[in-house]
């Protein structure tokens, strides 16, 4: 990250804070390890880092813009069948779009938003091994797109051939002077001996939502970024850590 | 800080966000006389702190599980009674939030909704509450306040702004004219599974604006957020 943009996010924070402005800015951060050493936790104690990177990320998806102008303002996100400019909706990571006259999208499908977000039932909480939500990563190098609603192509689970072992998302969260941040993080371990290699492109951040009231899940992508410089090539052993720091600056 | 003073900055922001491709939401308040007339037109000045928690709770994925103070690193809501609240869930809206619950009052009902006061203690993010509140009724500074009219999403082609609008009527029928110097936004927010009313933003007015006994005004109050 330039100092331009370091002095230009400086600016904008303060400038929210002044104007009582919910300006939520998010950070992608990741490193790519070789040579790992684990002790007999699992945990890892030495690693070589070949690259790293700390980026702004400039990728809320439409999906994000809808969840927060419905939650926020309190509407319906009722507009069935269509998903653009205008409509408040949402479209899953199959394509399918959601919607409901009846309540806003939450998490467990009962009266509210009643659900503990930072197990592994929340939002962008995810398991050891699950794909289903949190953080993925995907081969794909297409430009970003306010509509997209997937990777390009999802780095499945595994230890197959073109597979990446998903770790657990997990949080931590902290307050820096004004500045809060809730960082969402998760490694992904190449771990085939036989190859071939890995090549990382882009990321995502998706959140797990009940759409209607069956209840019915679907997984929605919130953020996606292009891996720069990149692609990341993964060679067998090697980790990849990636975060989403999600901020917000209080006065 | 005034109108211009504030729109100065907003438009550095405004640019700022587009480069960096961020965004924020905003709020707009609209006061209407009974003849139709515009008495307020502005920027909307402050959302608290119970609503950046609750925004960033939804955003970050975060709980409002911190029992402490009400204060920075803290993610939790402090109610109208000044009860500071927490809990091991996510901060947010009640399940139906067209019906008359989260930011619609019911007709008489001064807890929830837009509601109006006659204090105008400069804006504080920790306030909870209107400082002096009109109560529902008829007797000195009461007003009768209406149904808050279902929610309205509007879209912006030009500055492709959405935003979701509520209306609500005041009436004022105590037998004199009431100054009104302050408007707050009550939701009914939940959190640990329990309801909590809570002030979200809290706008004072300058000038204050006067309501003649047998008159009324509509209070108009929008959540705003421009998409790329």
């Amino acid at each position: 990250m330039d100092d331009q943009t370091r002095e230009k996010i400086a600016r904008v924070r303060a400038n929210a804070v002044k104007l009582n402005l919910f300006l939520p800015i998010v950070f992608f951060k990741w490193k790519h390890l070789r040579n790992v050493v684990r002790d007999d936790q699992g945990n890892i104690i030495s690693a070589d880092v070949i690259a790293e990177s700390e980026e702004i990320s400039r990728s809320w998806m439409r999906n994000a813009f809808n969840h927060l102008i419905s939650k926020s303002g309190g509407k319906y996100p009722s507009d069935a069948g269509s998903f653009g400019d205008s409509f408040l909706s949402y479209k899953g990571m199959a394509g399918n779009i959601r919607s409901s006259n009846t309540f806003v999208f939450v998490q467990d499908g009962g009266s509210a938003d009643g659900v503990n977000v930072e197990t592994l039932k929340g939002y962008y909480r995810a398991a050891n091994l699950s794909t289903n939500q949190g953080m993925k990563v995907g081969t794909g190098v297409g430009a970003e797109d306010f509509d997209s609603f997937a990777l390009g192509g999802l780095i499945s689970h595994g230890v197959g051939a073109g597979q990446l072992v998903y770790s657990a998302c997990t949080l931590v969260k902290s307050l820096v002077g004004n500045v809060y941040k809730a960082t969402w993080s998760r490694d992904f371990t190449h771990n085939r001996a036989a190859g071939p290699n890995v090549s990382v492109g882009e990321a995502g951040m998706f959140m797990y939502l009940i759409y209607a009231s069956t209840p019915s899940y679907d997984t929605f992508m919130f953020l996606r970024d292009i891996v720069t410089p990149g692609p990341i090539d993964m060679a067998f052993g090697d980790v990849l850590t990636m975060a989403y720091e999600i901020t917000e600056t209080y006065p | 800080m005034n109108d211009r003073e504030y729109q100065q900055i907003l438009d550095e922001l405004t640019q700022d966000c587009a480069d960096l491709e961020l965004f924020f939401i905003a709020t707009h308040l609209k006061i209407m006389g009974s003849g139709g007339k515009v008495l307020v037109d502005r920027h909307g000045h402050s959302a608290n702190r119970n609503f950046a928690n609750y925004m960033i709770s939804q955003l970050g994925s975060v709980n409002g599980s911190d029992a402490g103070a009400f204060s920075n690193g803290n993610i939790n809501l402090m109610d109208t009674t000044g009860t500071i609240r927490s809990g091991a869930t996510m901060i947010g809206p009640v399940f139906a939030v067209e019906a008359v619950d989260f930011y619609r009052g019911f007709a008489s009902d001064d807890t929830l909704g837009t509601l109006v006061g006659i204090d105008d203690t400069a804006f504080s993010f920790n306030q909870f509450d209107l400082i002096n509140k009109c109560a529902q009724g008829f007797g000195a500074n009461q007003v009768q306040y209406h149904e808050t009219a279902l929610q309205v999403k509007g879209w912006n082609g030009g500055t492709r702004n959405m935003s979701i609008t509520y209306t609500r009527r005041v009436s004022n029928s105590s037998g004199a004219t009431i100054t009104l110097k302050e408007v707050g936004i009550i939701g009914s927010i939940v959190l640990a599974g329990v309801r909590r009313k809570t002030m979200v933003a809290r706008d004072v007015l300058g000038p204050p604006v006067a309501i003649i006994h047998t008159d009324f005004l509509d209070i108009i109050f929008a959540f705003n957020l421009i998409y790329p």
